[in-house]
Order: structure tokens, then C-alpha cells, then sequence
């Protein structure tokens, strides 16, 4: 300690602490929302996992959206050949960072009806080196958005924006979250659920998935016994959300935003980067 | 293990402390969990908003709508129009629209009406046939862009110019000018009310418009209409008596007759007023033949063999299939009317003689013809006092 110096040594080991305090405190608020500033370490860059996706969205049989469209590829389709060729091709895309594309929302629906139904199709890719996938489905901002004459004779009386369960969208939105695998890798990607993956993320509403999957858990393709992506391939994670037709009024005009977060580890790192539980 | 390599030799505490340091790499490596080397990519702010299917009439954001035609409004010269436009709101999406109106008293029978959509006719005939139109065969309604209503069939759009103005005009026809009975019953049941109601449906992923009725539309049916009643009773006893005919062989003294109003239920004398009649008991000082009674707008003829004690209901009987105004000399000869039954003084309002000999029996019945139909016709039939 260099004489003179203003700090005693416990200033100096509380300063420390408190570093290591403020460290901790976006960790946390990562653990609950997932954090769009908190991305790659740099200095991994080379040697570390380098996650890169892409995706398809339909939406009542239309499609939508797809990501080709940022490096001026063909439209991706609903196939494993598209997405392999995507992948070979480099054309998979950060979305987070700062060689991100401005993607937006890749999904937005802003008049769903109760029959309508839509298919989320992401291809991750791991870049340079073999990758442990994880996923985090947070589902917030549930909203009335006041009630139509419709609704209110329909029984629905919640007109509070505030309520962390405001509005009942949520829990009529029925979620599939599958590894889009086909069988024995063949026909995989193509958001048609074959009988052969019976492996399934999640499964229920949109307020259950999002209650199971905002803390993250590992993605596991289940492939060659490894949970791994290994570098240089690419493997479709399909997300089917559909409205029963029987829903009533009490959804109307009500709305939910959506956000879909994966996290790429090293293979050896089982440690659950969104802050849930473990491997 | 070999020693024989050009001096990369490792005895066993050298291979022991190397196994050391990795494991203690490792374990720095766990300890530092931030410090793993990860990538996240997030697709954020995706959003899902409902939409919203809401109906408008009139402007109002509601399902029903009730319109009134009072006596004063409508005449032989005059209509009482109403007009009611049914659409949805800008910001709802584009539906099928049902409406549906339910029969009422079997009174509205006796008025005209036509039904104009969008400045079309689509309906003309008798108001009471108009409502049966647009309850529907199965009480499931009118799709509103229904062909039967001038529509093209596709479902409605949403804003003001989506929206189908529906415009019922009623009318007396002339033929009421005979029958003063029937006048006072439209009088006594002014305003005729008729209520609309609405019902609208997304029309995404429902290509067919499904009838609102049980059986083809598992989401909304139409509550079922009431049955229809008698005056403004409320119907379950059926018609109330409205006047009775005593016919008899030799003229009759009305200030000789009396009457009592009995419970049709325990057949006991009603004590006090009532404001209606179902079952009356008459006493005459001369023999009656029969007795004609007039319930709703029913005739019931029920024969008597020369008794001077008479009791009659308002079902009892043989319906006769006569015109309104046959109560004016519902007899053959002589005999007496207890006429108008009075709602608000629980009495007949006039107890008068009959003498329908001399003038050649009972009039003519009404030629049928002229009576209202209730067929649709595609255009107007510009007749019964069109003041076009």
C-alpha cells in the first residue's frame, strides 16, 4: 500500500466487493428477462462458441418471414435441404451483437383470431466450434388493452394493464416447442411434427411455456448421443402455436409480447446461462 | 510410460503435478461462470395482439335494437318507418352478420309492412309475416348480406361503409276501415314493438356462415323466441276473451243479461277485477242457441241447446275460419254481444242487442286476396296506399 494512499485496506477490500456486487446485479436481471445487450465475450471469439441462427415463420399457411432475405439468399423454405444449404452457404445471421441484422420482431401478429395458427421454424447453427444450446420462452407485457362490449358479455371483467396476468390471451395461445429433428435426420425442419420426435421442449399454453422455459433449458438434438451442435452444422427447433376455435370474446383485442432467447455454451459448460437450472 | 525420448522425460511427480494443474484450471474455469465463453442470440420483441370482432348499430356498440310502431305514426295514408343501420366497428374485422326478429302478437298480422334494404325492397306483406321472415323458418335469423335481403353474400366489412341500413315501413291497409275491431286491438296493442337482434361472427377460417341455431353453430345460437301470446298479457294463458255473441231466437233485453268472470283454473268466480278474461259465465232471459267468442284473433263458435246459463272460455269450441270483423253480427238472427273488454276496468264496455236478420245474415267474408301474403317480392308491389 503505497504510503499516503486515501484508502485504508478495508476501504479498499469493500470498494472490491462492491464491484463485485455491481457485476452480479445485471446477471440477475439477465436470469429474469433476457437481456439483448448481453451478448458474445470478444475475447472468446475465436475459440469459443459462435451461435448463428435462422428461421421461417408461418402464419394460417402463409409464409411470413424468413432470414435469407438479410444475405440476399432464396427464400428459405421448410426443409432440411433449405437449411443445410442456408448453413453451408453462411447465410445463418446473428441477431444479437454487433454483426446482428436488423431482424425486428420475427414474430408479429397483431389480429389473431381464434383459429389461426402459426409455425416458428429456427435453424441454429454452431460456427467454428461445437455448441451446447440452450433456450429461454419468456412470454410478459400481457395486456387487456380495455375491454370490448364483446368481451364484458363474455364474462371478462379485468381491466387491469398492471396485473402481471392482465388479459387472458396467454392462456389461449396453445404452444409446441419440438426438436425438428425427422427421423434419423432425415426430414427434419420441415415444422411438421413426425411421429418419430417425440421429444418435446414444451407443450401447453403460452403462460405454461413461458412459466417452463423463462429460465432456460438445454436443448438436446439428441443426435449421436451428444447434446452438441457440433461446429459446422446446423440442427431446426419448430415452435406451432395455434388458437383453439373455440376460444371466446374474452381474447379480444388482448396482447402479449414474446421473447425468444437462445444462449450457446461451450459442450463442456453445463451451467444454464438464462440463470435456471443446471444441465 | 517410455524415458527413451529425446529429453522430454516425465517421471511420476512431474505427471502428477500436471494432472494437478489441469484439474486446477478446470476448476478455476467452473468457478468463474461468468466467464464461460457463451453466445446468445435473442429474437425479441415478438408480440401477438387479438382482434376483435364488434358489432355496430347505429353507431352503438350493442347486439339488439328494439324498434316501435305507435298507432299514431302509421294509418292508411301514413307509414311509420323505422330505419336501423347495422355494420361494425372500424376497428373490428370483417364477419357475418345475423339478425333475427321474433313473431309477435298475431295482431301485427293485420298491418302491411315492407322491409327496404340499402334503398331495395326486399320484403312486402304483412308485418307479422315480416317478422316471420326475418326469425327464419328455424328462428336462426337473416344473414344480413343474405341474397333474401338484397346482399351479395359476403360477409360485412368493417366501418360505415360496411354497414346495411334496414328500413321497416308498416301501414294500415285499407280493408281495416271494416273491421273497427281490429283497429281497437292495434290501438289497445300500440306500440307494436319489434326487437332485433344481432349477431356477428369472424368470418377467418369460417368460410360458410353458420345459422345461429343449435346443431350449426357450436359458438352462438339465438336465445329461442317467446312463444306468442294473447294481447299484452303475458301469453302462457293463451288469448284473452275479447268479446262474446250470444246468439238467440227471440230478441233479448241487454240490460237483462249478467255476466260473471270465472278462474279457469278453479273455475271459481274471480272476486274483484281482472284485466283479462278467459272463462265468462252468462245468464240470459232468453234461451241461447250458441255463443260466439272472440279470443286474439280467434273466432270459436260452441253450441248450447236453449240454456239460459252459459259458460264459455277462450279455447272451448269450434275455431271458426272467419274474417276480423265477423264479430260485428256473429249471429244469424237475433241475440246479444257483450263487447270490447276493457283492460283497464276489468268489464266489458258495452253490452249491446243483436239483429243481423234484416240485413241478410252475416256479411261476406272478406275475399282472401287482398289479404296480406307475406310473399318476397323483389320489388315493390306499390299497392295499399305507396306513397311513392
Amino acid at each position: 500500500m503505497t504510503h499516503g494512499s486515501p484508502f485504508t485496506r478495508r476501504e479498499l477490500l469493500a470498494a472490491i466487493g462492491g464491484v463485485g456486487l455491481l457485476a452480479a446485479a445485471p446477471r440477475v436481471a439477465g436470469a429474469l428477462r433476457p437481456d439483448p445487450g448481453f451478448t458474445q465475450y470478444t475475447y472468446a471469439q475465436t475459440s469459443g462458441p459462435d451461435l448463428r441462427v435462422a428461421w421461417y415463420e408461418r402464419y394460417n399457411g402463409t409464409r411470413l418471414e424468413e432470414s435469407n432475405r438479410f444475405t440476399d439468399g432464396g427464400p428459405l423454405t421448410n426443409t432440411s435441404d433449405a437449411f443445410n444449404e442456408s448453413g453451408d452457404a453462411g447465410r445463418f445471421v446473428d441477431v444479437t451483437g454487433p454483426n446482428a441484422v436488423t431482424a425486428g420482431p420475427v414474430l408479429s401478429i397483431p389480429n389473431a383470431h381464434p383459429g389461426d395458427e402459426g409455425l416458428l421454424l429456427i435453424g441454429l447453427r454452431a460456427e467454428d466450434a461445437d455448441a451446447r444450446a440452450w433456450l429461454s420462452i419468456t412470454a410478459y407485457d400481457f395486456a387487456e388493452n380495455s375491454l370490448t362490449e364483446p368481451e364484458r358479455t363474455a364474462g371478462d371483467t379485468t381491466t387491469d394493464d398492471t396485473a402481471t396476468d392482465a388479459g387472458e390471451l396467454q392462456h389461449h395461445v396453445d404452444v409446441t416447442c419440438w426438436y425438428d429433428t425427422g427421423r434419423f435426420g432425415v426430414g427434419g425442419c420441415n415444422g411438421s411434427r413426425d411421429f418419430s420426435e417425440e421429444a418435446v421442449v414444451a407443450a401447453g399454453t403460452l403462460a405454461e411455456v413461458s412459466d417452463a422455459l423463462s429460465g432456460g433449458v438445454p436443448l438436446d438434438f439428441g443426435l449421436v448421443e451428444s447434446a452438441c451442435i457440433d461446429a459446422g452444422t446446423q440442427r431446426c427447433l419448430a415452435l406451432r402455436w395455434r388458437i383453439d376455435p373455440s376460444v371466446t370474446n374474452v381474447i379480444q383485442s388482448d396482447s402479449v409480447r414474446l421473447d425468444v432467447a437462445f444462449a450457446a455454451t461451450t459442450c463442456d459448460d453445463t451451467t444454464n446461462p438464462f440463470g435456471g437450472g443446471d444441465e | 510410460m517410455s524415458d527413451r525420448g529425446d529429453g522430454f522425460r516425465l517421471n511420476r511427480r512431474r505427471l502428477l503435478a500436471a494432472i494437478s494443474t489441469v484439474g486446477a484450471v478446470g476448476a478455476l474455469t467452473g468457478r468463474g461462470a461468468a466467464a464461460y465463453l457463451t453466445d446468445r442470440e435473442t429474437l425479441a420483441d415478438n408480440r401477438m395482439t387479438a382482434g376483435a370482432v364488434t358489432l355496430s348499430l347505429d353507431g352503438l356498440d350493442t347486439g339488439q335494437v328494439d324498434l316501435d310502431f305507435t298507432v299514431d305514426d302509421y294509418g292508411f295514408e301514413n307509414r311509420d318507418e323505422e330505419t336501423v343501420c347495422l355494420g361494425l366497428d372500424d376497428d373490428s374485422n370483417p364477419a357475418w352478420v345475423w339478425i333475427r326478429a321474433c313473431p309477435g302478437d298475431s295482431i301485427q298480422d293485420a298491418l302491411d309492412a315492407r322491409l327496404t334494404v340499402d334503398g331495395e325492397t326486399a320484403y312486402t306483406g304483412s308485418l307479422g309475416g315480416l317478422l316471420d321472415f326475418l326469425s327464419g323458418s328455424d328462428g336462426g335469423g337473416v344473414l344480413l348480406t343474405d341474397a333474401a335481403l338484397v346482399g351479395d353474400g359476403d360477409p360485412v366489412t368493417p366501418g360505415a361503409d360496411g354497414a346495411v341500413c334496414l328500413t321497416v315501413a308498416v301501414w294500415a291497409p285499407t280493408t281495416l276501415a271494416d273491421d273497427p275491431d281490429t283497429v281497437r286491438e292495434l290501438k289497445a296493442a300500440s306500440p307494436l314493438g319489434v326487437t332485433i337482434d344481432a349477431y356477428a361472427e369472424q368470418s377467418r377460417h369460417v368460410p360458410t356462415p353458420r345459422r345461429p341455431v343449435t346443431g350449426e353453430n357450436p359458438s352462438f345460437t339465438f336465445p329461442a323466441c317467446e312463444p306468442t301470446g294473447g294481447g299484452e298479457g303475458d301469453g302462457d294463458d293463451g288469448y284473452a276473451i275479447s268479446n262474446v255473441s250470444l246468439c238467440t231466437s227471440t230478441p233479448v233485453d241487454p240490460d237483462a243479461v249478467t255476466w260473471t268472470v270465472r278462474d279457469p283454473a278453479t273455475d271459481a268466480d274471480v272476486t274483484g277485477a281482472v284485466d283479462e278474461a278467459f272463462v265468462v259465465t252468462v245468464t240470459s232471459p232468453v234461451p241461447v242457441q250458441s255463443v260466439v267468442v272472440k279470443a286474439g284473433p280467434e273466432f270459436r263458435r260452441v253450441e248450447f241447446d236453449d240454456a239460459t246459463t252459459v259458460t264459455v272460455s277462450s279455447t272451448g269450441g269450434t275455431l271458426l275460419d272467419v274474417p276480423q270483423r265477423f264479430a260485428r253480427c256473429a249471429c244469424d238472427g237475433d241475440g246479444i254481444k257483450l263487447d270490447d273488454w276493457n283492460e283497464a276496468t276489468g268489464t266489458f264496455d258495452a253490452v249491446v242487442a243483436l239483429s243481423c236478420g234484416d240485413g241478410g245474415g252475416p256479411p261476406p267474408r272478406e275475399p282472401t286476396a287482398d289479404e296480406p301474403t307475406g310473399s318476397v317480392l323483389p320489388e315493390s308491389r306499390g299497392a295499399n296506399g305507396d306513397d311513392r
